[in-house]
């Protein structure tokens, strides 16, 4: 097959370009570049394109560059400075993968003639009688299933993921026995666009204003304490409010940087039983979970699935868990099949 | 250029042997530079490419009012116009163009104050369009005393540069864009025009540019130039002119293409294009993968097509600009190579179209 495969720059996607041509396709390499300021980490970097550029140059496969800047500001970088402002977590990652690489760049993959679209994310499709399902990666500590929950049987039945079958050590192998320079290549963490000089809290500043506010007990309605920027408390933070002592542990419950409040509960009183989402947010990679069906949820990238009980616009934890926050994503999985991912949903406040 | 390296690479400034052949080489090759450009030769100043002219061009005079540059300047142009600006302590002034990205003559005039360092490209590099440089000179000339710098990289090639450089004090051209080897360039100096040089060292170059000079690249900029002076007097310019019309009314007939700035004087090999709504990075994988080398205008470090700052310039709305496709062709394309790339053209254009 004729397959675009979208290279970051890391180990990851550099080895799927390897297994492709393996495996006989005839395969293009294609580099997004996303972000117009300055980045140290990620896949937003000019030293990523160029090592890109070096690995497909490496495989003999034909490289090209797309700018999405203009996309990737309007659909992940003003979400996430306005999601900031509304005291919602956002996760960048997913919202790129939705509406950049599996949508604008699948679009051109189609418009472009190819069979398939590549990428390097740790997790599997796998084809059955209902059409394509997503699996959980072999390299279950390396599963990136959950940022790729929100995609579609449409969009998986143009998908190939070939490292999903891999554990990540066999895939720093398989760079290294190619010669790739990304073979011992760190990891992209955090979020690509913020760099490490100016962090989270800088990156914000230069586009929003942050504001203090104060630190409100959920059982009693007393101020405690006060937080000099309400944006950058998270629901489910423990540390960093100024109330780790011991015996007076807080979890911030509730953000609200228009009150200028974040509402606090003990350790023991912020468990959740139940995540609530706006049923509109709710994507199926397959047949679409029924209420009342069973499901596991996973509310982190890396958390653990959790069993739960599905349901319009919510989901019941069958025990109890940390209070997650607004934007975040949560991705379900099979009660049955442990490994096959149902779909997603964003969580609400 | 071997026959210019005399089996070595000897100084030209040494007083042995090998060096005084490499001296009396590099005059010879000063010599046929300057002829080719109608200048004497004492104000040909050898660099290390087109870059560096205009770097120097622009970073050397030492007491401008103002730096005032065209809004369509290639990027050499416009950062060293900002860091001279900086450096002097003086506005930088941005000179505006029309819609075709032509110099707006009467609103330059009325920007540029005297004693001012002025930068305005002989022809455009994206879209080929030749600026009114001797109007400008003339014009500006009448009132007022400025320095004025042009940038005729993209127009040596198929432009003669000689009346340009009777007008303008400065005038930058680039080997490699004329045939020769990449990293060496000329920057025309008239007369007793006073610069800072670039880099401290040596009087080589009349002391504005300092460094061994690389006696095989001016050979190599000469046989160049003397080559594209022959193209230009047997016809083959305009034969490529007429093709480069041709193709581009063929294209044209693509739903939604628009030949930029059709309807004014612009360099024979440039054809530039627009079809809104398809993406410049997709037009070009598709005729790279038809063996199609063309670009887009303008890339950042990592090779990405943006909206080029000229295109803006000239009022172009950002989905226009995305979709620019520039190609440039030559005097030697063979007329097979023309029909293939016009068919492969109508198929890549007309696919993403639809």
């Amino acid at each position: 097959m004729n397959v675009l495969v979208a290279m970051s720059g890391g180990v990851d996607s550099s080895a799927a370009a390897a297994l492709l041509l393996d495996q006989g396709h005839e395969v293009t390499g294609v580099t997004l570049r996303l972000w117009g300021g300055t980045s140290d980490s990620g896949c937003c970097s000019v030293g990523d394109v160029e090592d890109a550029r070096q690995v497909a140059a490496e495989l003999g496969v034909d490289h090209h560059v797309f700018n999405m800047t203009d996309e990737f500001e309007a659909r992940v970088v003003e979400p996430y400075v306005s999601a900031h402002v509304r005291g919602w977590t956002p996760n960048p990652c997913i919202e790129c993968n939705r509406h950049l690489k599996f949508s604008a760049l699948l679009g051109a993959a189609d418009r472009l003639g190819f069979d398939r679209m590549a990428t390097g994310h740790h997790a599997r499709i796998v084809a059955s009688d209902g059409g394509p399902q997503l699996l959980r990666g072999v390299d279950q500590a390396k599963d990136q299933s959950y940022v790729l929950s929100m995609l579609t049987p449409t969009q998986l039945d143009r998908l190939l993921l070939p490292v999903g079958e891999l554990t990540k050590s066999e895939v720093r192998t398989l760079a290294s026995d190619r010669g790739l320079r990304t073979a011992t290549k760190a990891e992209s963490q955090d979020t690509c666009f913020v760099s490490s000089t100016i962090g989270r809290r800088g990156f914000l500043a230069e586009r929003t204003t942050l504001r203090p506010g104060v630190l409100v007990e959920r059982s009693s309605g007393d101020v405690v304490g006060d937080v000099a920027e309400v944006e950058l408390v998270t629901v489910g933070q423990r540390k960093g409010l100024g109330l780790d002592s011991e015996g007076r542990r807080r979890v911030a419950v509730a953000v609200d940087p228009v009150a200028g409040t974040v509402v606090v509960a003990s350790p023991e009183e912020s468990q959740i039983d139940e995540v609530r989402f706006d049923q509109s947010s709710v994507t199926s990679t397959g047949a679409p979970l029924l209420p009342g069906e069973a499901t596991l949820v996973q509310l982190r990238s890396h958390g653990r699935a959790m069993p739960a009980v599905f349901d319009e616009g919510r989901v019941s934890l069958l025990e109890p868990t940390d209070p997650v926050a607004p934007g975040q994503t949560v991705a379900f999985y099979d009660a049955s099949t442990a490994d096959l991912v149902r779909g997603s949903a964003v969580v609400a406040p | 250029m071997a026959a210019a390296l005399g089996g070595g690479a000897p100084n030209p400034s040494g007083a042995h042997r090998p060096a005084r052949a490499a001296a009396a080489a590099l005059d010879v090759a000063r010599h046929a530079i300057a002829g080719s450009l109608g200048v004497e030769a004492r104000s040909v100043v050898l660099t290390g490419g087109g870059t560096e002219s205009c770097a120097l061009a622009l970073l050397g005079p030492r007491r401008p009012s103002a730096v005032c540059v065209s809004a369509v300047e290639h990027v050499a142009v416009r950062r060293s116009a900002e860091a001279a600006a900086l450096r002097r302590s003086v506005p930088l002034i941005e000179l505006p163009v029309d819609r075709d990205g032509m110099l707006d003559l009467d609103a330059s005039l009325a920007l540029v104050p005297d004693g001012a360092l002025v930068s305005v490209m002989a022809a455009n590099n994206e879209t080929g369009v030749v600026q009114p440089v001797v109007e400008l000179a003339r014009r500006l000339r009448t009132d007022r005393s400025v320095v004025l710098h042009c940038d005729a990289i993209a127009a040596a090639p198929t432009r003669s540069l000689a009346e340009l450089s009777d007008v303008v004090d400065l005038l930058s051209v680039a080997a490699h864009k004329v045939g020769g080897p990449p990293g060496v360039g000329v920057l025309v100096v008239a007369g007793d025009l006073d610069l800072e040089p670039l880099v401290p060292g040596g009087s080589q170059e009349r002391g504005l540019r300092a460094g061994t000079q690389d006696v095989a690249g001016a050979a190599g900029l000469a046989a160049a130039l003397a080559a594209v002076d022959e193209e230009r007097g047997d016809g083959r310019v305009e034969a490529l002119a007429r093709r480069r019309d041709a193709l581009g009314d063929l294209l044209e007939q693509v739903e939604g293409v628009a030949i930029t700035a059709g309807g004014v004087d612009r360099l024979a090999g440039h054809l530039h294009l627009t079809l809104p709504g398809v993406r410049s990075e997709e037009v070009l994988m598709l005729l790279d993968r038809a063996g199609v080398a063309a670009s887009a205008g303008a890339a950042c470090a990592s090779g990405a097509p943006q909206a080029s700052r000229v295109l803006v310039a000239m009022g172009m709305d950002d989905r226009r600009a995305r979709s620019a496709v520039r190609l440039t062709l030559g005097v030697d394309t063979s007329q097979e190579a023309w029909d293939r790339l016009g068919d492969v053209m109508v198929e890549v254009l007309g696919s993403l179209a639809g």
